[in-house]
């Protein structure tokens, strides 16, 4: 499933760590380093694969662990309104 | 009678009295003019609605843009056209003249620094060391009592209620105020600071003036976000990361944006202060913030980084 961050949106990272905020309600919205490492694979347009992949990566886990955190993580990000699916 | 009085970085020329020191020398940055009164109405404006902050009991104001001037609008005290170099102050014939002040002051001047791109924490600053320990937060944190506790045990005054920032390098702040205001719980602690003249204030506080420290501009050394705690002890831990960006972006002066553009350079801004200056959350009930010795306990606490 293709996703994508969702318009008027803007965010920062320091730290590893991302504030989002989102620019129609002024809410302004925290990640962990670990949601912060999905939210920029896809604000840099890849898919949840790529995403997972960067997770293993990063955090140095099995693929089978970082394909599961990604898609719970995007499930997260897409019910807060922050991704929407591209398709 | 127009008095010229340095404030936040600016030399500003005011019909309407303003907390500052006086500016010598020639020129202006911001013309601050009074005009006719006029019966200054509600929240309803037409318009682009650029913020908004109203009160649970009543009051706030708006800053909306409308096709001629942005005004920020206090219902029933004033209106100020906020333009280049300007601000036009209508004020209600009913409001107190030191109430108009107060506004302009503060919420006028920041709401016009903002809109000039300048980045505008609500903070009280004292310095020491010749660096800014900055106290931010929103209203009723405890901003003033720490500041005012602080310069009771040496600090000099930077600014209350308001601290512009400048990112060039590293960060600055600029001078503002003379005097902090505490609120009715503080006045006890007023009572008790050697060396400060208190005087009452419009809006029912107690203005505490203490040494203003010599310099306008200093550099800024820790970023102080205090939080009221129910367990009797202090403590000071370090914000990291999206906590420390939270932490800033939740004490602007002016509450309620709505702008794309200014929440977006807001935000960026924010990052910025937390990569280059510690962000420390202190938790303590409200009684330990005016306890003797705070300076000392928040300077060894930027001194040693404290732990996150």
């Amino acid at each position: 499933m293709a996703l994508r961050i969702r318009d008027h949106l803007a965010y920062e990272v320091l730290d590893g760590e991302a504030v989002i905020l989102d620019l129609d309600a002024a809410r302004y919205y925290s990640l962990n380093r670990t949601a912060t490492c999905v939210w920029q694979a896809i604000a840099a347009g890849d898919d949840l694969r790529s995403a997972a992949r960067a997770l293993a990566s990063r955090f140095e886990v099995g693929d089978d662990r970082a394909v599961a955190d990604a898609q719970s993580l995007a499930g997260e990000l897409e019910a807060l309104g922050l991704l929407v699916s591209s398709e | 009678m127009a008095r010229t009085v340095d404030l936040h970085g600016l030399r500003i020329r005011s019909d309407v009295p303003l907390e500052g020191p006086a500016a010598g020398g020639d020129g202006t940055d911001l013309v601050v003019r009074l005009r006719d009164p006029a019966p200054v109405g509600g929240h309803d404006l037409a318009g682009t609605v650029l913020a908004e902050h109203r009160l649970p009991a009543g009051g706030g104001y708006a800053l909306v843009a409308d096709w001629d001037a942005v005004r920020l609008v206090v219902p029933r005290v004033c209106s100020l056209a906020l333009g280049e170099g300007r601000i036009d102050v209508r004020a209600d014939p009913s409001a107190p003249v030191d109430l108009v002040g107060l506004l302009v002051g503060g919420a006028g001047l920041a709401a016009w620094l903002t809109l000039s791109g300048a980045p505008v924490l609500h903070a009280a600053a004292v310095s020491v060391d010749g660096t800014a320990l900055v106290v931010a937060g929103p209203s009723g944190a405890g901003k003033s009592t720490i500041a005012a506790r602080m310069c009771a045990d040496g600090a000099a005054l930077v600014t209350d209620d308001l601290l512009r920032l400048d990112l060039g390098e590293g960060v600055w702040c600029h001078r503002g105020t003379r005097a902090v205001r505490l609120r009715r719980r503080a006045f006890a602690l007023a009572d008790g600071l050697d060396g400060a003249q208190r005087r009452p204030t419009v809006d029912h506080r107690l203005a505490a003036s203490f040494p203003h420290h010599p310099a306008p501009q200093l550099p800024v050394g820790a970023v102080i976000v205090p939080r009221l705690a129910g367990e009797d002890r202090l403590v000071i831990r370090r914000l990291g990361g999206s906590d420390a960006v939270v932490a800033l972006a939740s004490a602007t002066r002016i509450q309620g944006w709505r702008d794309p553009q200014v929440l977006r350079r807001s935000l960026h801004q924010w990052r910025t202060v937390a990569a280059r200056v510690p962000v420390l959350e202190l938790s303590a009930p409200w009684r330990r913030l005016a306890e003797p010795g705070l300076l000392e306990t928040l300077a060894s606490a930027v001194r040693s980084g404290a732990a996150p």
